[in-house]
């Protein structure tokens, strides 16, 4: 099939009803937890993920993609209004945001901001969709070797493109494979880690992993505490018409912050949208002529960025969906949900179910034309959502995740399972614990031990096996590299924040 | 009331205890050969690390000064709480109560507590939620119970 027929098929996937409105669902969704700080576009995919499961697989998809890409355009409107980055990856668009706004042009930096995110995930969905077959293709001659490797190399990422301790990193990541272990062993039909309890036989669920390390730790940090921050600036329409001069200037940031985006986006590990965010703003204020404009104000700093957390939002389903490699947590959520719906990821995706791989792709088009006529007319919404209280907040999310984790399999014990879990998850938190690269490993866990066990069962044990063959090598060596390129530049310890 | 201890150290010993109990579970399973792996072998391995992990954080951590980010006893318990309290409740009493108790017991963790919001939640979010999970979604709980 060629790509015209690929896209048709897309487009009349994503265009069904249904579909549509799970991806308006889920773009307004993201939208808001976007906007609103304390709660993340992770807790607010954990919270959801449970309700994917009533639906149909890529509807579910559509709308988990949607809450992620919504996000990252809603990100940006906390920055900027009240220096409080709404989400992470929108930490960076405080530095010259807020500035802007305190220079009354609050409106200006808004549409430039959306007209960055649309033109970023345009830019990032074109590669998605050019790349991903061909990528596909090549990964379907990987043997269980070659995917353990890689999938070594994606963790090896998570533990260590961190900040703080490597060591707890790494733990971090083997915390969550050996919580990807408990249940019954599928070579051997052996109970592992179930302590007798019948409700652990088939493992500890995705939702209540995700609600535990996202949702009770989230509750637990901000419950009860008060926001500092006074909501003054008003945005009209008529404040929101960016002039010639500041669309001139914000052109080739765009452009570069894209690029930069798509790239970081695809890597393993990278932790998507705020590294590339990051990298954007660092890549302009390097090769901008007015280095001292930037932190107060400077056009380029919210653009470059912008483009570049919502490029990487999208590029980050390129290793996802062609490699079964997710490269942040979220990705890693949208692989549970497809392991939930009994589709193994894997470059057979694109290949068994085209609908599916085509007709997401072409829903984040569809999703971002919603997000910018949504965002322009619906700014001041936006805006005053700024202003709910959190004490409404945090129980009604503690709600949620008690509903959603007992809705899964309609038993109290996962409910009893979050409980402690999250209280666990709190403590680990606190001491450094990242919860993004134990997700990683709680859903990598099981593909990876299977690949492990099947390519050494095949070699009759000979380790050789993952060095003989030149393609799990390359993934191996590129591990080792890593970890030293790491262990190297550890003792500097660099932060991004500082830097810029 | 705060906690506060030295961070990686911490971490350090949380990874080594953690390492150390699955060790110690997965030497209870059969390891056998690499060619024909038992169940035990795989979480042997990663107890192994983990224990090597712990010793490593603890050691740097002998060198920084980084404490703990404070831990917040109060909404520790009552979230805790609140979500052990809707597992026990959402058979036996039924949704309504169970999510009227969660609610309150988690709101409990500001202080003072915020009783109009809490009864404003109440009234409108149960409600929501009882349409959403069990009308629509069709959850099997019962609004009202009363099973002991």
């Amino acid at each position: 099939m060629g790509v015209v027929d690929n896209l048709l098929l897309g487009l009349e996937t994503a265009l069904t009803f249904q579909n549509l409105i799970y991806c308006l669902i889920g773009v307004t969704v993201g939208m808001v937890v976007g906007v609103l700080p304390g709660i993340g576009h992770l807790t607010a995919i954990s919270l959801l993920l449970p309700l994917t499961f009533y639906a149909p697989v890529t509807a579910g998809l559509v709308m988990l993609a949607g809450i992620y890409y919504g996000a990252q355009y809603g990100g940006s409107i906390a920055s900027i209004m009240i220096n409080m980055p709404g989400t992470a990856s929108s930490a960076v668009i405080c530095l010259d945001g807020y500035p802007l706004t305190r220079q009354g042009r609050a409106g200006t930096a808004l549409i430039i901001t959306t007209i960055a995110s649309f033109v970023g995930s345009c830019i990032a969905i074109s590669l998605l969709i050019m790349l991903s077959p061909p990528l596909a293709r090549a990964a379907l001659s990987f043997h269980s070797a070659d995917y353990f490797s890689m999938m070594a190399l994606g963790l090896v990422a998570a533990g260590t493109l961190i900040q703080g301790s490597k060591f707890i990193g790494a733990a971090s990541v083997t915390v969550g494979l050996l919580l990807g272990i408990v249940g019954t062993d599928v070579s051997s039909g052996a109970m592992r880690f179930t302590f007798g309890a019948p409700e652990l036989f088939d493992g500890i669920s995705i939702v209540v992993i995700a609600m535990a390390f996202f949702g009770v730790t989230e509750v637990m940090t901000s419950i009860g505490l008060a926001r500092d921050h006074a909501l003054n600036a008003k945005v009209t329409l008529r404040s929101m018409m960016p002039s010639r001069a500041d669309l001139a200037e914000s052109r080739n940031p765009i452009l570069r912050g894209s690029m930069v985006g798509s790239a970081v986006g695809i890597l393993p590990g990278a932790g998507g949208g705020s590294m590339a965010a990051f990298m954007a703003y660092a890549v302009e204020k390097r090769i901008s002529k007015k280095p001292d404009s930037f932190g107060n104000g400077a056009i380029p700093g919210i653009s470059a960025p912008e483009a570049a957390n919502n490029a990487a939002a999208q590029s980050a389903f390129i290793p996802t969906l062609t490699l079964g490699i997710p490269g942040d947590a979220i990705m890693a959520l949208i692989l549970g949900a497809l392991l939930v719906h009994g589709i193994t990821p894997g470059p057979q995706v694109i290949a068994d179910s085209p609908e599916l791989f085509w007709g997401l792709a072409v829903s984040f088009l569809v999703g971002n034309f919603i997000l910018l006529i949504l965002n322009i007319p619906l700014m001041g919404v936006w805006v005053r959502l700024l202003k709910i209280p959190p004490t409404y907040l945090f129980p009604a999310i503690s709600l949620f995740i008690a509903v959603g984790v007992y809705s899964v399999a309609n038993i109290s014990f996962d409910v009893f399972l979050v409980a402690g879990l999250g209280l666990a998850a709190y403590v680990m938190v606190a001491f450094g614990f990242e919860p993004a690269p134990l997700l990683l490993g709680y859903v990598l866990g099981p593909l990876i031990e299977e690949n492990f066990r099947r390519a050494l069962l095949i070699s009759r044990g000979d380790f050789m096996v993952f060095i003989d063959r030149p393609i799990s090598a390359a993934f191996l060596v590129m591990s080792v590299l890593l970890v030293i390129w790491v262990a190297l530049g550890a003792r500097k310890n660099p932060d991004p924040v500082k830097e810029s | 009331m705060q906690i506060g201890m030295r961070k990686d150290i911490g971490a350090g010993l949380i990874a080594l205890a953690i390492g150390i109990g699955v060790c110690w579970i997965s030497l209870g399973y059969r390891i056998g050969t690499p060619a024909r792996m038992g169940p035990g072998l795989v979480p042997l391995a990663l107890g192994i690390v983990l224990i090597l992990c712990g010793i490593g954080a603890a050691i740097s951590g002998l060198r920084s000064s980084e404490n703990a980010r404070p831990m917040r006893a109060r909404p520790m318990v009552m979230v805790t709480l609140s979500l052990v309290v809707f597992a026990l409740t959402i058979e036996r009493l039924g949704f309504v109560p169970a999510s009227a108790l969660l609610i309150v017991l988690s709101g409990l963790s500001e202080s003072p507590p915020k009783w109009i919001a809490l009864a404003v939640l109440c009234v409108v979010l149960i409600p929501a939620a009882y349409f959403l999970f069990i009308v629509l979604l069709g959850i099997p709980a019962p609004a009202f119970a009363w099973k002991f």
